[in-house]
């Protein structure tokens, strides 16, 4: 054995990955070799450092793959796995679905359950309820009464329209007097300013006659 | 169930079974993520990022027993692509970073205590000084348990080139703390 070969088993002596030969003959070598037993002491102290650098635990979790190609089969394989395992666990969970089931059943197949007094009778499907409605002479009554009740309305109706047209007729010949007084007046009024416009023309008419007549004897 | 019959009951169409491996491994790809940015955000976001893709390419996985190293592959490409297009504003050398003010204050007061949130603050400030592909095959390592066969089966790269990355991250880690001045005894106190 040399240096070199010495040197290149400390990386096997320093992890102990070296064989039971190599590591005696390593030794001997090194008793005799202070200088490279020092190098070794060095390299297995910086080793020990290293090796107290403190533990690393990482807090946050990476995101995992969301399984989006869900077989039947994995879905059942899951599902069995989230069964109880215990028998009497099972029965508790059989005995639940059997009354999940009957309550599904019973509610799509509108299950109906009656109890008389001949015992208890199981229907399934729409039943209809029956109307028991009115006696005769009760429809009558009823039917009078609804009768009444409309003649009275017809007839307060009817009255109502009678007197609306009769207020109606009132203002409209009212409006219509008025109207014939407003254009006598007029009328009226109209005759007298031709009556008085006539009768000054007739006034002014005269006196020009006056004075033609009295310019022709002043003249002769 | 293990992981290889959920996917063959993903790959028969059940949505649920991609959720349990979801829940399976959320916490650990989460966990893979914060070691390698020291960002919460940034490891929801490569988080999501990973079962997005596994989803899409879940039906492409040909041997289902080997989901464990595809899924941290898928998870380790997105970090690499997280890294690259945030080069600008990430690739400054370990010479011109700042120094974090937990460092600085040890390297003023190498005695003090390390509290236990402040160790954790300068454990993840080491792990992203170093390189990339160093800080994975150590993160893989350190916290996520995985055996070298595994790293190398994730990465693509043999056994050797695996254990040869860790030792120099490890070489560089060590560098670190005693550039910060970090006496290792005291980060030992209980």
């Amino acid at each position: 054995m040399n240096d070199q070969l010495a040197r290149s088993l400390f990386m096997d002596y320093l992890y102990d990955e070296i064989s039971d030969e190599e590591r005696s003959k390593l030794e001997t070598y090194l008793e005799n070799h202070p200088k490279l037993r020092k190098e070794l002491q060095e390299l297995q102290e910086t080793r020990s450092l290293l090796q107290r650098m403190p533990e690393l635990n990482p807090d946050q979790q990476l995101l995992m793959v969301e399984p989006n190609d869900r077989t039947f089969g994995r879905w059942w394989q899951q599902a069995k796995q989230l069964a109880p395992d215990s028998f009497f666990g099972k029965s508790v969970l059989a005995a639940a679905a059997i009354i999940i089931l009957l309550l599904i059943t019973g509610s799509v197949a509108q299950l109906h359950v009656e109890t008389t007094g001949k015992g208890i009778a199981i229907s399934m499907g729409y039943t209809p309820t029956v109307n028991t409605g009115l006696s005769n002479q009760e429809a009558e009554a009823l039917v009078q009464k609804l009768r009444e009740e409309n003649a009275a309305t017809l007839s307060k109706y009817a009255e109502s329209i009678h007197r609306q047209n009769r207020e109606q007729l009132k203002k409209m010949v009212t409006y219509f007097q008025e109207q014939r007084i407003n254009d006598l007046q007029l009328v009226d009024q109209t005759l007298d300013e031709l009556q008085q416009n006539t009768n000054y023309r007739l006034r002014q008419t005269n006196e020009y006659l006056g004075q033609v007549l009295q310019t022709v004897s002043t003249g002769d | 169930m293990n992981d290889a019959k959920l996917i063959e009951n993903f790959r028969n169409g059940d949505m649920e079974a991609f959720n349990r491996l979801v829940k399976r491994w959320q916490q650990r790809i989460h966990r893979f993520a914060y070691r390698y940015f020291a960002s919460h955000d940034e490891a929801s976001e490569i988080t999501q990022k990973t079962f997005i893709k596994a989803y899409k390419k879940l039906n492409t996985l040909e041997n289902t027993d080997k989901f464990s190293a595809w899924i941290y592959r898928i998870a380790n490409n997105l970090c690499l692509d997280e890294t690259k297009c945030a080069s600008r504003r990430r690739s400054a050398s370990m010479e011109a970073l700042p120094k974090h003010p937990v460092a600085e204050n040890l390297s003023s007061n190498p005695d003090q205590l390390v509290q236990q949130e402040d160790l954790e603050s300068i454990l993840q400030l080491a792990l992203r000084q170093i390189p990339a592909e160093q800080r994975i095959v150590v993160i893989m390592k350190e916290y996520e348990g995985l055996k070298f066969r595994e790293i190398a089966e994730v990465l693509g790269e043999p056994e050797n080139t695996v254990k040869s990355r860790l030792y120099y991250g490890l070489k560089k880690l060590r560098t670190l703390f005693e550039q910060w001045n970090i006496e290792l005894e005291a980060l030992r106190y209980e």
